[in-house]
């Protein structure tokens, strides 16, 4: 998550620095469209996993 | 007065430790007996002579203690006394009664303040205070405890000791650079694995859980004992535990008196925090409560639920930042295609045959003017040339012998055209041209006279 999002920044700031050429600008927005799907997706379907070092969660987590 | 022993008691202590009785006995009886032991010594006879009685004699717990109660009461010393030791556990009843521990570094013992006593007080009972009190030692019998009914108290000097211990690790620990504030680490971002030191049934840890809610991460619980004996050592290991398992680790635990949170205090449990390879969010008690771990955590949350926020990001502002994220993705694409888009389009207007032909016919115009300036560039130079000459020919009339003609000089010529210059070059009789101004004389020569 982290990682998605600090690439999705750099993606963000190189598209609207415009100088690159169209080719580039198209691959870089379909891999920061990707992020973006990949993110939400993750948020949406957000479990939380609870793990207990020694084996051992009350029964109402 | 001399000591007595009480009978009632000494069959209780009998039955306990026979033999250590049997020796003192034994002791007392090879002293000399003095005036104070005698009756002692008729005691512990006449509590042999109950062994029987005792054996066969069992008590309802009400008369036990009532025992106790009686024995107690009937020591004078324990009435009208002054102890002292620091106070711990002080709840203030909603009746107006108050309860306590006061304590020292070995035992402690429950106080009871009733509230016709505590209304002159004149100062807020805390834990921590080293304080005298004042009072009579009863049993509460409903619970056999033992305590101390509380009629005044006076503050003693200075801090409890373990306040004045705690003080003491507070200041080694800070001269070690653990509460370093430039030590401390920042919080990750968007955590992927949170560790949690807490006790798995406490309300800190569900408080924690529902905050940190949807959010998608790893939740690793390392349970610890958060009270009591062996809470510092449970603490400490359950940090260390997480090592290298967490991007950040939570340390909690709810609200609760000193005494609860005292394990939080403890040097190894610092040390620990200190040593954990990820940040650390600390969280004990309530927000006034501050502990020894809260000073060497990297972030100290007042609250679980805070130090939950504090963990992790919004997921509703994640989401809208994700949002946001695309949207200005998009923009900048389809601003970097017009771009493209325009320039092309520039590009074409620029190739178009209209614009090739006005342009040739503004280089044909440029060529005329070029045309026309050599033109006139050129007259203007045989102008000068001509006005030159004029002014030359003007020179050359003012040295011209016309001109001298024309003041009454005349020129004399040979028929020949040879100048006469010397009366020797006629002779009387010859023809002679004369040259004026204005026409040509035939002249004769009549005479010739020598100057």
């Amino acid at each position: 998550m982290e990682e998605a999002l600090e690439d999705l920044e750099q993606i963000v700031a190189r598209l609207e620095d415009g100088k690159l050429s169209l080719e580039e600008s198209l691959v870089l927005f379909e891999r920061g469209i990707r992020l973006v799907r990949l993110c939400s997706a993750r948020l949406e379907s957000a479990e939380q996993r609870i793990e207990s070092l020694t084996g051992e969660l009350p029964g109402d987590l | 007065m001399p000591r007595t022993i009480d009978p009632s008691i000494i069959p209780l202590c009998y039955n306990r430790k026979p033999a250590s009785l049997v020796k003192e006995t034994r002791q007392i009886r090879s002293q000399t007996i003095s005036i104070h032991f005698r009756p002692a010594l008729r005691d512990v006879k006449y509590a042999t002579r109950l062994k029987r009685n005792t054996l066969t004699q069992i008590f309802t717990v009400s008369e036990l203690t009532e025992r106790i109660k009686e024995r107690l009461d009937s020591d004078l010393r324990l009435h009208d006394l002054w102890a002292r030791g620091e106070l711990s556990n002080v709840v203030n009843h909603r009746s107006g009664h108050r309860y306590f521990t006061l304590k020292d570094k070995d035992s402690q013992l429950s106080c009871a303040l009733f509230r016709n006593y505590g209304v002159r007080l004149g100062f807020e009972l805390k834990d921590g205070q080293n304080v005298q009190v004042f009072g009579d030692v009863e049993v509460y019998r409903p619970r056999g405890q033992v305590q101390l009914v509380v009629r005044g108290i006076r503050l003693d000097s200075g801090l409890g000791f373990r306040h004045q211990e705690l003080e003491r690790l507070k200041q080694k620990l800070a001269a070690e650079g653990l509460f370093d504030a430039e030590r401390k680490r920042s919080l990750p971002r968007y955590p992927s694995r949170i560790g949690i030191v807490t006790s798995p049934d406490g309300a800190a840890l569900r408080d924690v859980l529902s905050i940190i809610g949807s959010y998608p991460a790893r939740i690793i619980l390392s349970p610890a004992q958060v009270q009591g004996d062996g809470a510092p050592e449970s603490i400490s290991l359950a940090v260390k535990s997480l090592q290298g398992r967490a991007d950040v680790v939570i340390v909690c635990r709810g609200g609760g008196s000193a005494e609860d949170l005292w394990g939080f205090n403890h040097e190894i449990v610092a040390r620990a925090i200190f040593e954990c390879d990820s940040p650390v969010i600390s969280a004990i008690g309530h927000e006034t409560d501050i502990t020894i771990a809260d000073f060497v955590a990297d972030v100290r949350a007042p609250t679980p639920t805070a130090a939950a926020e504090m963990a992790v990001p919004d997921v509703a502002e994640l989401k809208s930042h994700l949002d946001l994220v695309e949207s200005r993705m998009v923009r900048s694409l389809w601003s970097s295609l017009e771009r493209k888009q325009e320039r092309l389009e520039y590009l074409q207007r620029s190739l178009s045959a209209r614009r090739m032909y006005a342009q040739l016919a503004e280089h044909r115009q440029r060529l005329d003017d070029l045309a026309e300036h050599l033109e006139s560039a050129q007259r203007t130079r045989l102008d000068i040339l001509k006005n030159k000459l004029a002014l030359a020919e003007s020179g050359l009339d003012s040295v011209s012998p016309l001109a001298t003609l024309s003041r009454g000089y005349s020129i004399a010529r040979s028929p020949d055209g040879r100048l006469i210059l010397s009366a020797e070059d006629v002779a009387p009789g010859n023809v002679v041209e004369l040259i004026l101004a204005d026409g040509k004389l035939k002249c004769k020569v009549l005479e010739k006279m020598q100057k």
